[in-house]
């Protein structure tokens, strides 16, 4: 790894280690079909309002640490102007594996079934956030993946592609990988939030 | 005892009100959850209790397994519907 995108909003320890997780309850339960979509749109909105925040930065630090990366090519890739469609498209995958990666730290398959179905509904919205490319086709690449750790490698390379830097993907994805491994206290804080506030405030 | 982020709040009036009354200064560092006043650490300690330790497993279940749920046509109008109601504005 060239870069260590160390992110001022996010820091915990490895996915692998014991650490504190946000459980919800059977209190929690969203009281209806129309509550439940007002949480779902706040738990999706707040975490791809997070998502693109953390991108962001990412891309700054990267741009700004240009200059230590060991080939005129890379520091040129690392310099390099966005457009909204790299960006967004890079946004979008990391929605979509923040939530999965939501639904492991919840227990995966043991999880209560209405926490399912939640998680499940909100990875179908994103796609009302950002349409293109959908959240289908970004977790059917990443199918095969049954390790996070490989999981986290594909997806900063497939992040890395979607921002354009075309030849330079493979050596510049590592950078990325800290928006995956230090995510989980900002997702479970956007999920609580979204199951706890207080249904006159959504 | 689940504490819910909306049911902690600072000190009501009345309270403040009958700690004056009574003659008793008011806490600052103290919560009130329902109609009972609290110290803060003990919130705090109460909120933390809704964070339990797990192990969190290293093989996962793979990306097609969230995919797998129905959405009825009726469940994905409705939700369809509060994000043209409010969408949020990323950074581009």
């Amino acid at each position: 790894m060239y870069l260590n995108l160390e992110s001022k909003a996010v820091s915990e320890t490895p996915a692998t280690t014991i650490v504190p997780v946000f459980k919800p309850m059977p209190g929690h339960t969203p009281r209806s079909a129309k509550d439940r979509c007002k949480r779902i749109h706040r738990y999706v909105s707040s975490l791809a309002t997070a998502a693109s925040a953390q991108l962001k930065q990412a891309l700054f630090v990267l741009r700004n640490a240009s200059t230590e990366l060991p080939s005129p090519e890379l520091q040129a890739a690392a310099r390099k102007q966005y457009s909204q469609a790299e960006f967004l498209s890079a946004t979008k995958e990391l929605l979509c594996i923040w939530v999965h990666l939501e639904a492991v730290d919840q227990g995966g398959e043991t999880m209560s079934g209405w926490l399912i179905e939640f998680l499940q509904f909100s990875l179908a919205s994103t796609d009302f956030v950002i349409e293109q490319p959908s959240a289908q086709s970004i977790m059917e690449e990443h199918g095969d993946c049954t390790e996070t750790k490989v999981l986290i490698e594909h997806v900063c390379q497939s992040i890395s592609h979607r921002l354009g830097y075309g030849p330079m993907a493979k050596l510049l994805a590592p950078a990325f990988a800290p928006l995956l491994e230090k995510s989980r206290l900002l997702r479970q804080q956007a999920l609580r939030d979204a199951l706890t506030i207080d249904a006159a405030e959504l | 005892m689940v504490i819910m982020r909306d049911q902690i709040s600072e000190p009501k009036d009345k309270t403040k009100d009958a700690n004056d009354k009574a003659g008793q200064p008011t806490d600052l560092n103290t919560l009130s959850v329902g109609r009972t006043v609290i110290p803060a650490a003990v919130a705090a300690a109460r909120i933390m209790a809704q964070f339990p330790k797990v192990d969190i497993p290293i093989n996962t279940p793979t990306t097609r397994w969230l995919l797998q749920g129905d959405v009825s046509e009726a469940d994905r109008l409705a939700v369809a519907q509060e994000f043209r109601r409010s969408k949020p504005k990323l950074l581009v």
